[in-house]
């Protein structure tokens, strides 16, 4: 599973990890939550999921309310205390506690980069023959330098793509503008509901000349937007988080 | 005068009119993916822009020092130096001069580009004064002649098709109504702007770079236009934010590589200027040059440690067209002279009240830091700007109210869990809570679903914690 | 007290603890600096002829751009149309100058930049009010990049300079190129081998 053989890494068992749910997962997408926990344990890991999470208080801080995140980041920094790994499927957030919740810097991990990283996964069991589009999250991909950014001078990689490169059957299509934003952005979505609608219908469009049936990414707020797009078009295309692809077997 | 719209408002009418959206996003993607060619091909793009930042960062470290050295090495070479403490004061100085000017006949002023002088709001205060100045840069007097102001930095008329260009040049240039041909138009443009070049007495320009070590202006124009009004004209004015002055002249070598690259995707622009002494007129006296150097709440912005970063700006343009949202909501939507995301990160500094609305029209993607040629993290600036204006209290009431209770309610486990629960429950009882008009959300996408438990909930249920 | 003293102690006030320059050390990389220079004119909308005397000069003008009119040649050696301008003239006695041919100091492959100043010009005015321009550029001034450039300009040797990459542009109206804007409608490099004239 490792490179190694099928023995299961000894180390893996001194590992603390805990999950982080981000709050609209945990609320609205439960089933991102349980493939991440399915696919970690899949891949050896004993992972915890600490009782009465939250948030990370993103939301606030980026709605320029980081002075009453207080209580917020102190019941987080209380629940997740003495783990090795903090995961979440969630680059937003995880980039969120590595700048502003300093208890949790160097913990915090965004399920790909814990994937590529730390467990240094090159092969996975998954299968998922469907043609899909991938959408980089910029949190992630900027804020946490998940892969390559098309604006820089500088070598191609992705952790994501590396990732589901590994899952058998699965096409995968880029669009034209491979790191254009969604236009989610937090409370953007309805203070600029006009804006940030036509970015994502931009983006729906773009993945839809490559006749994708599914999209996926590392950041449930993005796919929420589009996915409100594809249903409101009509369109039957569906979003997956990747942790649900890469965890995916028939 | 009206208030201008928020940029939310703004951009909601703009974004109404899709295929003219598309038609502008298409535009500016596409200088976007010029400037990455450039960046692409250039081994050592990534040093330049390094070496810009720390060239920058210096610099503003010791700004009152290389002000100091402009003032003495260009006063050594024949400028009269003046310090204008804001716009009011820079207006009188250059009104003054060509009053001055005037004294010995009549008037005439052309302009090269100057984003400072728009900041200022320069032309109006002249136009007050009964002296009319023309723009000579081919899309701010495009603009200028349609009375509306530039949308963009470098490309001021790029919001304009050809056919408004052609209706705007039929009425006030007398050409052909209906020809739109670029060519047809530009000769026109030419034609007119060559009168009035040869008709000048006074000169504005703005200052790309300050060379402290030697008192240089350089300035960079692909039409020529600064250069044909400079060496006509009886006067020079030339304007500058005190943040342009660079420390050596071999500095230039990193940022005019960089410039016209991020800006426009060419190497260079065709013409590089360096303006030292002032040229020797038939009499054999030096042509009188001026360099304004304007504060204009600029020192203010110095001295705000997390802010002060968008002080390094070199004006290419590069994030808006990099800008998802400048993209699709167009350079009037916010309401300053300089738009897009340096804009957003300038303007609250001129007036907290009036622009606390631009650090939100962005989705903080971090693109435009990327591309800026001078690393100015633009994206957390917005960030840090979002910070401060919500604690000067300028959010709205309702928004104010819904951060504390999110707060409380992020605070608390128990009320979370609860909140989650009843929240959900309504949405799967009652959709038409949320599925209407009333809900931004749902005016273009349809709402996610509610499932029947949380994940921590189906945790709860299913797996004994270890 | 004045703006300037103003000024000067609210910028020292707030200005940020020191930050020293960096150390700018750009690549070096061996390029074909004539090759480099003509391909990079040609994308500026420049074009280059390789001559190899001053009479090649006259005879490529006189068969492209026909018989010479109000022509002016600031090359010494290089007599076309009118005498070269007196250094006093109003630049507006320019005006009328159909071609003007001058000399370049020296040029930037990476960029097609090539330097004059007013050793160069007889009045600035010159390269930009003709209607047609023609710069003479010897191979053997060409450096390959801006910074090497800089290092020929001696701080605090210059009055006016200006680097001339190409024709006057602009792409204001729709994004369309139009190449002659307010400046030369067009720019011809003559490139020899070594300087045909004393710089």
């Amino acid at each position: 599973m490792f490179g190694r053989g099928n023995h299961s890494n000894p180390l893996l068992t001194d590992m603390r990890i805990a999950l982080f749910v981000p709050c609209y997962v945990d609320q609205f997408y439960p089933q991102v939550a349980v493939a991440t926990l399915g696919l970690l344990e899949r891949l050896g890991c004993t992972v915890d999921v600490p009782t009465g999470q939250t948030c990370c208080g993103q939301p606030m801080a980026n709605a320029g309310f980081s002075h009453l995140t207080g209580s917020c980041d102190r019941l987080f920094t209380r629940l997740f205390a003495g783990y090795d790994y903090i995961v979440s499927p969630s680059g937003s957030c995880v980039l969120h506690l590595k700048e502003h919740n300093p208890t949790c810097a160097t913990r915090a991990f965004e399920l790909c980069e814990f994937l590529t990283d730390v467990l240094r996964v090159d092969q996975l069991t998954a299968r998922f023959p469907y043609r899909v589009g991938l959408h980089q999250s910029c949190h992630g991909q900027r804020g946490l330098r998940l892969s390559s950014m098309s604006e820089r001078n500088e070598p191609a990689f992705s952790k994501p793509e590396r990732l589901l490169r590994q899952v058998d059957g699965l096409d995968l299509l880029p669009p034209r503008r491979v790191d254009e934003c969604c236009g989610f952005g937090g409370t953007f979505c309805v203070t600029e509901a006009a804006v940030s609608v036509k970015m994502g219908e931009d983006r729906v469009a773009d993945h839809l000349t490559n006749g994708v049936e599914v999209i996926t990414g590392g950041d449930m707020s993005c796919l929420m937007h589009l996915e409100g797009i594809f249903r409101r078009q009509g369109s039957s295309v569906q979003v997956k988080h990747i942790a649900e692809i890469l965890n995916a077997h028939d | 005068m009206t208030k201008p719209l928020d940029h939310a408002t703004a951009a909601n009418q703009f974004v109404a009119d899709n295929a003219r959206t598309n038609w502008h996003d298409q535009t500016l993607w596409m200088v976007r993916e010029k400037r990455d060619r450039m960046a692409h091909s250039l081994p050592d793009w990534e040093d330049l822009r390094e070496w810009a930042s720390q060239i920058k960062n210096h610099t503003l470290s010791q700004l009152s020092q290389y002000l100091l050295q402009l003032e003495q090495n260009a006063q050594a070479n024949g400028v009269q130096v003046h310090w204008a403490a804001n716009a009011q004061e820079h207006n009188e100085i250059v009104g003054r001069i060509i009053r001055e000017t005037a004294a010995q006949g009549a008037v005439q002023v052309v302009k090269s580009k100057s984003m400072l002088t728009e900041e200022c709001h320069l032309n109006d205060y002249l136009a007050q004064q009964g002296v009319r100045v023309v723009d000579t840069d081919l899309g701010e007097r495009i603009v200028q002649l349609r009375q509306e102001p530039p949308s963009h930095i470098v490309l001021p008329a790029i919001h304009l098709k050809k056919a408004d260009v052609s209706e705007t040049f039929a009425r006030h240039l007398g050409t052909e109504p209906g020809n739109t041909d670029p060519q047809y138009l530009t000769e026109a443009a030419r034609q007119h702007l060559r009168e009035k070049f040869l008709g000048a007495t006074v000169a504005i320009t703005g200052v790309n770079f300050a060379v402290a070590e030697t008192g240089a202006l350089v300035v960079c124009t692909n039409e020529g236009n600064a250069d044909l009004g400079v060496h006509l004209a009886d006067v020079h004015i030339a304007c500058m934010g005190i943040e342009k002055v660079i420390p050596r002249q071999d500095h230039l070598g990193v940022f005019l590589r960089l410039l016209a690259r991020s800006a426009t995707g060419q190497a260079i622009t065709t013409y590089s200027s360096h303006f030292v002494r002032p040229r020797q007129r038939p009499d054999g006296q030096r042509q009188p040059m001026h360099l304004i150097l304007v504060d204009n709440g600029r020192s203010t912005q110095l001295g705000r440690p997390a802010l002060h970063n968008s002080l390094k700006c070199i004006r290419c343009g590069a994030c808006f067209n990099t800008c998802p949202v400048y993209r699709r909501s167009g350079g009037h939507s916010y309401h300053n002279a300089v738009a897009g995301p340096i804009g957003s990160i300038l303007a609250p500094n001129l007036d907290m009240k009036k622009n606390a609305d631009l650090p939100f029209a962005s989705t903080l993607c971090g693109s435009c830091t990327n591309v800026c040629p001078v690393k100015i993290d633009i994206h957390n600036q917005l960030w840090e700007w979002r910070q401060v204006l919500m604690r000067e209290g300028l959010a709205p009431v309702s928004k104010t109210i819904g951060m504390r209770l999110m707060s409380i309610v992020f605070g608390h486990s128990g009320l979370y869990a609860l909140s989650g629960k009843l929240a959900r429950k309504a949405l799967r009882l009652a959709p038409w809570l949320v599925q209407n008009r009333l809900n931004p959300w749902f005016t273009g996408r349809e709402m996610p679903q509610a499932p029947s438990e949380s994940f921590q909930e189906w945790y709860g249920r299913n797996r004994t914690k270890s | 007290m004045s703006s300037r003293a103003q000024m000067l102690a609210a910028i020292g006030r707030s200005q940020p603890p020191l930050i020293p320059l960096p150390l700018v050390a750009p690549r070096v990389a061996p390029v074909d600096l004539a090759e480099t220079f003509t391909r990079q004119m040609g994308r500026n909308g420049g074009t280059v002829v390789r001559v190899q005397q001053l009479t090649e000069i006259r005879t490529y003008l006189t068969q492209n751009l026909g018989k010479p009119g109000n022509w002016v040649s600031t090359v010494h050696g290089l007599a076309l149309g009118n005498s070269s301008p007196d250094k006093q003239d109003r630049g507006h006695t320019l005006a009328g100058v159909d071609l003007a041919v001058c000399a370049g100091a020296f040029a930037v492959a990476e960029n097609g930049a090539i330097w004059l100043d007013d050793t160069q010009l007889p009045h600035r005015a010159l390269p930009f009010l003709c209607q047609h321009l023609a710069l003479v550029v010897a191979e053997s001034t060409l450096v390959a990049t801006l910074h090497d450039a800089y290092r020929l300009l001696e701080p605090g040797s210059l009055d006016y300079g200006v680097f001339i990459a190409g024709p006057s542009k602009t792409a204001d109206i729709e994004q369309s190129l139009v190449i002659g804007a307010h400046g030369s409608r067009n720019l011809l490099v003559f490139l020899c081998p070594t300087p045909l004239h004393p710089l």
